[in-house]
């Protein structure tokens, strides 16, 4: 549903987006995480048709963003980073202006999905309230209202919480996990770890406009830290001897009490390994697996890149 | 059609709206529109009764217009605070990025920002002139013809448009507010200028001049609104933070475009000016086709309005322009004295010629720029039409036109014109670019045309003029010479 493929972007003479590819299926939640200034918004405003790439090519449910910029933008749904409504309009208002310009012209199809959507997001109370009158997090509500009134298939969220305070951004946050839908691709931007992990099935790790590392969560870890890694404690020291274990395991660290291995394919190798401490009567306590949190794999991506010189 | 103008309304309607929603815009509309016809009634009437005490009905007479475009000039301003403020004033809000998410073409928001920022100020107008025209009517204040009043409509909607059209344009192009309005000069002091124009004719009671300048002002209106359409560009309100001349840039952008990919002087020749010169073909062929158009116009002006003044017995014009001929060329000093003279002469003479034409060449390209294309088409026409004009001229003088030009024009007129057509061809295919939609900033576009202008004018306009000077001032000079010699049988 959407594709990058080396996209680039310059401004005069600086490289907001240096080269950026991936793609995300219908269905599916991609967050772009990065710092500010990291190329995110530049990204997105590429996908929707609003920039003009410099290098590379993006297609929107197979619309060419610079060629069909208008079937693009039909098909996309768009939350941008400001709370940028119409102050003194008011909610239904500003819902029917843009569902209009969106082109749902059949007025009682119109008039049915601005009530369903201020339903859905909770604004019906105060739909004929004026923009300027809703608090932040009602605003934001209203503009993910203006990005579905069309019912797109692809949705751009950029930094759709940034700047909002902890609970209105939870709100948020559990809207856009409402709107995730089998047929729905849906692309988030933001700084915020945790709630990249928390709303996308798959991370991009974007710095200096370039992606550093893309996946799931796991995949992600897997990529930095290496093979899951698993942590045996003997219920008492124990010196015996080094078990048979299959060639995925790797010995890290060796304790009387805790053993430290890596393991590449766990699902496979972790019952031999289990077997081979039972076979040599090991004092087996617990195994478990060591966690990596997201945040440690981000902060390990972005020290490897600055390193090599990847980034600034 | 119809189904692509309906977006358009939507978004007219939603910002006339807004419009009415703001005190900021109702208050000076209703004090402009309602208290400002009144306020200048009472002046008018005050006026009035003072001339009436010493009998100057003249002055009334010519008071009363002026008054109305006053009173339709200034709710005319509100169009500057609306329109800077339509795109600006979005972008400073953070609401321009969802507008410009939409599915509708550049010209359909450009269209409804313009139409929603014009209807205010146009009604205002209407209405000002309507209630000051129904105020005096009551009194015993003399009104103006039907004719008047119908001009003066025509001149406060059209400046008024001019200021909308001029003000979103400025408006796309500005980074916030505070940069349109900075940039709002460019619109006030142009049709200030008109305005006082119109007040000078209005005060001679002269309604062609008028007419000429309302004329002038929907050209200005129709340009203002080809160059918003041209570059509005969604990726340019978004893309852009600050407004600043990056003179070391531009200079660099000037210096690629006008060498090319040429490495040496030989090769920019080569390969490079036949590049430009196919790139303004077009206006070439353009400005081929009307050459004859301004002979004829030379033609028509003679024998329409130079002839029925100048001409007089062709005998006697023969004779005093062959006297005067052969008093400039042999004048009555000593053999020496009048060498050293024809050598002063000619080297005057050339650098005269070759000065005289370069700031012809020269100041097309400006009025060009200034007009968009359209005037330096006149220009070029005006200047054509001096040939039909000369060649009526000598004929009046009874003298053999073919057999002059042949002497007097041809020899340095095959480089002489050639340049000239080129010259302005050149000049107003950088208008007619400027206009022109593209994906480039309008100050990229204006480089890039200025460095074509420049490489034609270096490599192919400037040693065009300065052979032609040369011969104008030599062969041209020695052929006339003899020519007349001949005639006066010397």
């Amino acid at each position: 549903m959407i594709e990058a493929e080396s996209l680039a972007k310059q401004f005069d003479t600086f490289w907001a987006v240096k080269n950026v590819s991936f793609s995300v299926q219908a269905g599916e939640v991609l967050a772009l995480l990065g710092q500010n200034g990291a190329g995110k918004t530049t990204t997105i405003r590429m996908l929707n048709g609003l920039l003009r790439p410099t290098r590379g090519r993006a297609r929107v449910m197979g619309y060419d963003t610079v060629e069909q910029p208008q079937e693009v933008r039909r098909h996309v749904g768009m939350l941008t980073e400001q709370h940028s409504l119409y102050l003194r309009m008011n909610g239904y208002e500003y819902l029917e202006f843009y569902a209009r310009l969106y082109g749902v012209q059949d007025a009682v199809e119109r008039r049915k999905r601005i009530e369903a959507l201020l339903e859905y997001f909770g604004l019906a109370q105060v739909a004929k309230k004026r923009c300027g009158e809703y608090s932040k997090g009602m605003r934001q509500k209203l503009s993910l209202a203006r990005a579905l009134i069309h019912d797109p298939p692809v949705l751009l969220l950029d930094e759709p919480t940034s700047a909002m305070d902890p609970e209105s951004a939870n709100l948020v946050r559990q809207e856009i996990l409402r709107l995730r839908s089998n047929r729905r691709a849906i692309l988030i931007s933001t700084h915020n770890l945790t709630e990249a992990e928390m709303l996308a099935d798959r991370i991009a790790v974007i710095a200096d406009g370039q992606i550093l590392a893309i996946g799931t969560p796991q995949e992600i870890k897997r990529q930095v830290f290496g093979a899951p890694e698993f942590r045996i404690r003997f219920q008492k020291p124990w010196e015996g001897p080094l078990p048979t274990f299959p060639p995925q395991v790797e010995v890290l660290e060796r304790t009387p009490t805790i053993w430290h291995l890596r393991i590449s394919e766990p699902e496979e190798a972790l019952p031999f390994v289990w077997r081979a401490f039972l076979e040599l009567n090991a004092p087996l306590l617990t195994l478990e697996e060591v966690l990596h949190t997201l945040e440690e794999a981000y902060l390990a991506i972005m020290a490897r890149a600055r390193e090599r010189g990847e980034i600034q | 059609m119809k189904a692509k103008l309906v977006p358009v309304y939507w978004i007219v309607r939603r910002e006339v709206l807004d419009q009415i929603r703001d005190w900021r815009i109702l208050f000076p509309m209703i004090v402009l529109s309602l208290f400002f016809p009144v306020a200048m009634f009472g002046i008018a009437q005050a006026t009035v009764n003072f001339i009436n005490r010493y009998g100057a009905n003249l002055v009334i007479e010519q008071l009363v217009p002026f008054s109305i475009l006053v009173v339709g000039f200034f709710p005319s301003t509100l169009a500057l605070s609306i329109a800077l403020e339509s795109m600006a004033g979005e972008r400073d809000r953070n609401t321009i990025e969802p507008l410009l998410s939409v599915p509708l073409e550049d010209w359909q928001l450009y269209l409804g920002k313009l139409i929603s920022g014009a209807i205010a100020p146009l009604v205002a107008v209407t209405f000002a002139i309507t209630l000051y025209l129904l105020l005096i009517a009551r009194r015993d204040i003399p009104i103006p013809s039907p004719q008047m009043i119908a001009l003066l409509y025509l001149l406060g909607l059209d400046n008024t448009l001019l200021m909308v059209t001029g003000a979103t344009f400025i408006s796309a192009q500005s980074t916030s507010v505070r940069s349109a309005t900075l940039s709002s000069s460019f619109i006030v002091l142009p049709a200030s200028f008109l305005v006082q124009m119109e007040a000078y004719f209005l005060f001679w009671k002269n309604s062609l001049p008028i007419l000429w300048i309302a004329l002038f002002g929907f050209i200005a209106t129709l340009m203002f609104l080809r160059l918003g359409l041209a570059y509005f560009d969604r990726e340019n309100l978004l893309g852009r933070e600050i407004d600043s001349l990056n003179f070391k840039r531009y200079g660099r952008l000037f210096w690629e475009n006008f060498r090319g990919e040429a490495r040496s002087i030989w090769e920019w020749y080569r390969r490079e000016l036949p590049l430009s010169l196919r790139e303004v073909r077009y206006a070439l062929l353009l400005f081929l086709a009307l050459f004859p158009v301004g002979v004829g116009l030379g033609i028509y002006v003679a024998d329409e309005l130079v002839k029925p003044y100048v001409v007089r017995e062709a005998s006697t014009a023969q004779k005093d322009v062959l006297k005067q001929i052969d008093h400039l060329i042999f004048n009555e000093k000593s053999e020496t004295k009048a060498q050293e003279t024809e050598q002063q002469t000619f080297s005057i003479g050339m650098g005269t010629i070759f000065s005289h034409n370069l700031r012809a060449t020269v100041a097309a390209l400006f009025i060009a720029i200034a007009t968009l294309g359209t005037m330096g088409t006149l220009a070029y026409l005006l200047n054509i039409a001096l040939l039909g004009l000369v060649w009526r001229g000598i004929e009046w003088m009874g003298l053999p036109p073919l057999q002059i030009y042949l002497l007097g024009v041809f020899p340095h007129g095959i480089f002489e014109i050639p340049a000239i057509l080129l010259s302005f061809s050149s000049a107003f295919y950088l208008g007619a670019r400027l206009i022109t939609p593209s994906r480039k900033p309008l100050s990229v576009t204006l480089i890039e045309s200025l460095a074509l202008w420049t490489r034609l004018f270096i490599g192919i306009v400037l040693p065009l003029l300065l052979i032609a000077a040369t011969i104008e001032s030599t062969l041209t000079k020695y052929l006339l010479e003899n020519y007349v010699k001949l005639l006066t049988n010397k």
